[in-house]
């Protein structure tokens, strides 16, 4: 019987049969977002090249000369592209979304929902981020991005930068990278798009350079797990604008099976790219960084490890509160898209006011979500886990668990005193669809906790707090290491033109000392989440 | 509940045997839910009562690590600490009443958990209470209360197993190269067993551990877990290092030179002997030197691999059969919630005791249903695990196994013509979700 075998990579058409001729393809079979045998049912099919060394020098030579965009001509035609995309996206989508599906484990809802919300990629804001020229001064105050709603604030790492920051606060914060031919990425596959934002960032990295200069090639891994989405919305924006991705290639170029000859064209693909920046598992990450350190020390290294996210809202008569019965749904779905398998997914909530209240509402949420929002096939043991290990707990009266077994989410109040231990074990324990609210006195007590996190690990939070509070957390929770506060209900859906695990847009194109921007992503928060529950309605 | 013995289940037939459990697990859920606080807890969540049917049974699966390191999250990890507590949490965790009215004989700090569990032990010594642990790697042991009589059963399945599978009996040695002191449970049963079996009027019963492993010290040695404040402070920097230390330079050459004494003692004598240690340990023998061992000896490995070891399973065992003149060497599979061992046959499956019920769950703890069944490995054993604990649990051991349950094909027996549920290959310990991507587990 024959099978439809999905391509797993991208190259633009132009490329495609010069580097192609005679190359060896690996096919693999997946199911529920994981590696699985050609006999498993409904598996899909999903092949990609390997390349030998000469053909990776053809496609290197080919994407480099085929770059005709450059300066702010790129995200000008990224956005006069999107529209048209979009609307293309969306039509071909009942035939994709299937496949999608079965490849990542997540439901054809999920993945529809989050299709739906292309429009929040804004090119445009990217490029007002990309204008942003910092001064010291951003280390002692928060700021705006001129054309961008919202605050940013740099959290120097060096204890010398953070006490001469007032000193020299008129100076420059960031300097020019040089310009690059080759930038490289690296995606995991547990949510959709890494690929895609890498790649888009990637091609920024000459953004200091001038418009004359063009945009580097970009070479991205695609992800084993999740190969199609990429591909499929880089088809659609080369057939309305060819020479935007000329330059883009998304491939596998970590084989895994041969050792040396592995990590020697991985070398080699370091010591010609200027920038690389990876999402990944630490672990990955080390290996990655591991290579660099030894054959391309100077290789600028944005990388994106393990990170955990979070949820504070203040749940009692404000004019917040006033929200009331928004604020439940937009946390629930904070933490129900992609099932807590991403970084950006809220684990603990922190909660001021009314916590059981809070959580008999979340459970209500999460029930319609479970309908509307059908989680994937993120085991359902991990929600069981946890059911049990908090009842356990109940006698002592500290617990309550709110949701039954037979709920495909958990939803738990967990008044004990916390210690980083616990703080520890409740991360961990929120995954899948599992909640654990942490009561609060102070919305402003929650980066107290987070501090017991280690700031390589934290990102960002989702908030629904009095607007007068919010800086005042921000301030808190970035001097943490928390990297992004957005409103309750954005927590799948960062904006570009913000910090990504402390990283702004401009860091693409430019040189500053260690340390992370926090943004805020908002001006009026009240505003920011009701415009969020008319979008969100489900 | 049956009034069948271990032993019976051997001759019966495969169909009988499922229909026979299965009414046993019902009687001992009844038995257990009535008279077990944490079971009762834990299954009323879930939604089941004192009557079940055939689709409740996932659900009377706990899992073993939650059930018996839950003190942990109640009390923290030094129950010593609050040795009420502890009992509360205990007390909670039997199906046997542990009379309120001692718990003021207890101190109100131990300086030990040993210290904690020997007074266990000796205040409530009519119930005949042995407290065993598991490896405690991670530096947080699962803590597991048996009786007398659930004591009697794991001695009676582990050295039945042991004549089943292997063909071990009266006669042979034993070497064991474990503390003879120690909770960790597979050294417990296998010292409880020889001297309840009197197995050393026969043979020689050795242990060749130089030490003691009692909770405290394996789990300063595991170095993962340390007391709060300066106590923690000389642990972390003073006293785990020294262990480490000791243990390279001065316990393994030990037990290593007393081993080899020992196997060739039995060697010149030429009577077999069982050679049972873990893997790391038997390797550092086998390094050393080589001895052929009388024929009918076996060398035995057990407790999988616990640390980092620049070896593979595949690798140390080659080694061990070269070391040992080509004696047969074979896995043991167990921990310490089971009341029960599998033994691997020569064909490398692992025998699962036809008394226990064995089952796969998949990723939403159902049972999969099939004779040759890929999942979590569970298990309820109704009539070895006693009436102390309800013996119904969930590992974390992904396996294939062949003709559980209910489940019976008899194409698919294992060619070594044990007929019993089995595991085919590997055991896969799931600790994480495997793809976790940037999603921190912290």
């Amino acid at each position: 019987m024959a099978v439809d075998v999905f391509d797993g990579y991208w190259l633009p058409t132009a490329l495609r049969e010069r580097v192609l001729t005679g190359a060896t393809w690996e096919t693999l079979w997946l199911k529920g977002g994981t590696l699985t045998t050609q006999d498993t049912p409904d598996a899909v099919a999903v092949r990609w090249p390997r390349l030998t060394p000469v053909q990776w020098n053809t496609l290197l030579e080919g994407l480099h000369q085929a770059r005709t965009v450059g300066g702010r001509e790129v995200l000008a035609r990224w956005q006069a592209v999107l529209d048209v995309a979009l609307t293309q996206l969306t039509e071909q989508s009942p035939a994709m979304l299937p496949a999608l599906s079965t490849c990542t484990g997540y439901s054809p809802q999920m993945l529809a929902m989050a299709l739906g919300q292309g429009d929040l990629v804004k090119p445009s804001s990217l490029a007002a981020a990309l204008e942003f020229r910092p001064t010291w001064s951003v280390a002692t105050r928060w700021e705006q991005m001129t054309g961008l709603p919202g605050r940013v604030r740099f959290f120097p790492q060096r204890t010398l930068d953070r006490a001469t920051s007032r000193l020299v606060s008129g100076s420059p914060l960031c300097r020019p990278a040089p310009p690059i031919d080759l930038a490289l990425g690296f995606a995991a596959g547990n949510v959709p798009g890494t690929a895609l934002v890498i790649a888009l960032l990637g091609g920024l990295a000459n953004c200091a350079a001038g418009d004359k200069t063009l945009s580097p090639a970009v070479l991205v891994r695609n992800s084993r797990h999740e190969p199609l989405f990429a591909p499929w919305v880089l088809s659609v924006v080369e057939a309305i604008d060819p020479a935007l991705v000329a330059g883009l290639a998304v491939l596998i170029w970590d084989y895994g099976d041969d050792g040396d000859k592995d990590a020697a064209m991985q070398g080699e693909l370091m010591r010609r790219a200027g920038l690389m920046i990876a999402a990944a598992g630490d672990d990955t990450i080390a290996a990655l960084d591991a290579i660099r350190a030894g054959v391309a020390p100077t290789l600028r290294f944005h990388c994106h490890g393990h990170k955990a996210s979070f949820a504070v809202v203040q749940n009692q008569p404000s004019e917040i509160g006033q929200l009331k019965s928004t604020i439940p749904h937009l946390a629930a779905l904070d933490s129900a898209l992609w099932d807590q398998n991403g970084c950006l997914s809220a684990r603990a909530h922190f909660v001021e006011g009314d916590a059981e209240g809070y959580a008999q509402a979340l459970v209500n949420e999460l029930r319609a979500l479970s309908t509307s929002l059908p989680r994937g096939t993120t085991p359902r043991r991990l929600i069981h886990r946890a059911f049990d290990a908090y009842t356990a707990l109940a006698s002592t009266s500290q617990v309550r668990v709110y949701s039954t077994y037979d709920d495909d989410f958990a939803v738990i109040v967990d008044t004990r005193a916390w210690n980083a231990k616990t703080l520890r074990r409740t991360v961990n324990a929120c995954t899948g669809r599992v909640i654990i609210v942490c009561p609060v006195k102070d919305a402003l007590d929650a980066p107290g906790f987070l501090r017991w996190i280690p700031a390589a690990n934290l990102q960002s939070v989702s908030v629904a707090l009095a607007q007068d509070r919010v800086l005042e957390f921000a301030q808190a929770a970035g001097a943490c290491g928390v990297t992004a506060v957005r409103s309750l209900g954005r927590a799948a859906f960062p904006q570009l033109a913000y910090s990504w695990d402390g990283l702004l847009p401009l860091d693409m194109g430019h040189l500053r000392p260690e340390g992370h921007f926090t943004t805020v992503e908002f001006d009026d928060l009240r505003q920011e989440i009701e415009a969020t529950a008319e979008r969100w309605k489900l | 509940m049956s009034d069948k013995r271990l032993e019976d289940f051997f001759t019966l037939p495969a169909a009988q045997r499922s229909q026979v459990l299965l009414e046993a697990i019902v009687a001992q859920h009844r038995y257990h839910f009535e008279r077990n606080a944490a079971y009762q807890q834990t299954l009323a969540a879930r939604g089941v009562g004192l009557q079940i049917g055939p689709s409740d049974l996932a659900r009377l699966l706990r899992p073993a690590a939650l059930a018996f390191k839950s003190y942990i999250e109640l009390i923290g990890p030094f129950p010593q600490d609050d040795p009420q507590g502890f009992l509360r949490w205990l007390s909670d965790q039997l199906s046997v009443s542990l009379p309120r009215d001692r718990w003021p004989a207890f101190r109100r700090r131990y300086r030990t958990l040993e210290a904690l569990l020997c007074d266990v032990e000796r205040i409530y010594a009519d119930l005949g209470l042995e407290i065993v642990t598991s490896s405690g790697a991670s530096g947080r042991a699962s803590i597991v209360a048996r009786n007398a009589a659930t004591v009697e059963l794991a001695v009676e399945a582990f050295f039945t197993g042991i004549h089943r599978a292997w063909g071990i009996s009266h006669g042979t040695a034993m070497i064991f190269v474990m503390p003879e002191n120690t909770r960790v449970a597979m050294a417990r049963v296998a010292r409880l067993g020889t001297r309840q079996l009197d197995w050393a009027a026969a043979s020689p019963v050795y242990y060749t551990m130089p030490f003691s492993a009692t909770p405290d010290l394996i789990r300063i040695r595991a170095g993962r877990t340390f007391r709060p404040g300066l106590e923690g402070w000389i642990e972390q920097r003073m006293l785990s290092p020294f262990m480490a230390w000791a243990n390279e330079c001065q316990a393994t050459p030990r037990y290593v030179a007393t081993t080899l004494a020992r196997l060739r003692e039995c060697a010149r004598t030429g009577r077999p002997l069982m050679l049972l240690g873990g893997l790391v340990q038997l390797h550092a023998i086998a390094r050393q030197a080589s001895v052929r061992l009388p024929p009918g000896s076996r060398v035995a490995t057990g407790g999988g691999m616990k640390e980092q070891y620049p070896f593979t399973p595949a690798q140390i065992r080659a080694d061990l059969s070269a070391a040992f003149g080509g004696a047969p060497v074979s896995d043991v599979y167990g921990m310490a919630e089971a009341n029960w061992a599998a033994f691997e046959c020569p064909q490398g499956n692992y025998h699962i005791p036809p008394w226990v019920y064995a089952v796969v769950t998949d990723d939403d703890d159902r049972i999969v249903s099939g004779p040759d069944a890929t999942g979590l490995l569970a298990f309820l054993d109704p009539i070895g695990g006693g009436g102390l604990i309800p013996p119904f649990f969930q590992t974390a051991d992904r396996v294939r196994l062949i003709n559980g349950g209910s489940e019976y094909d008899p194409v698919r027996v294992c060619p070594c013509g044990y007929d019993t549920a089995f595991i085919a290959g590997n055991i896969r310990r799931v600790d994480l979700v495997e793809e976790a991507g940037c999603a921190a587990q912290i």
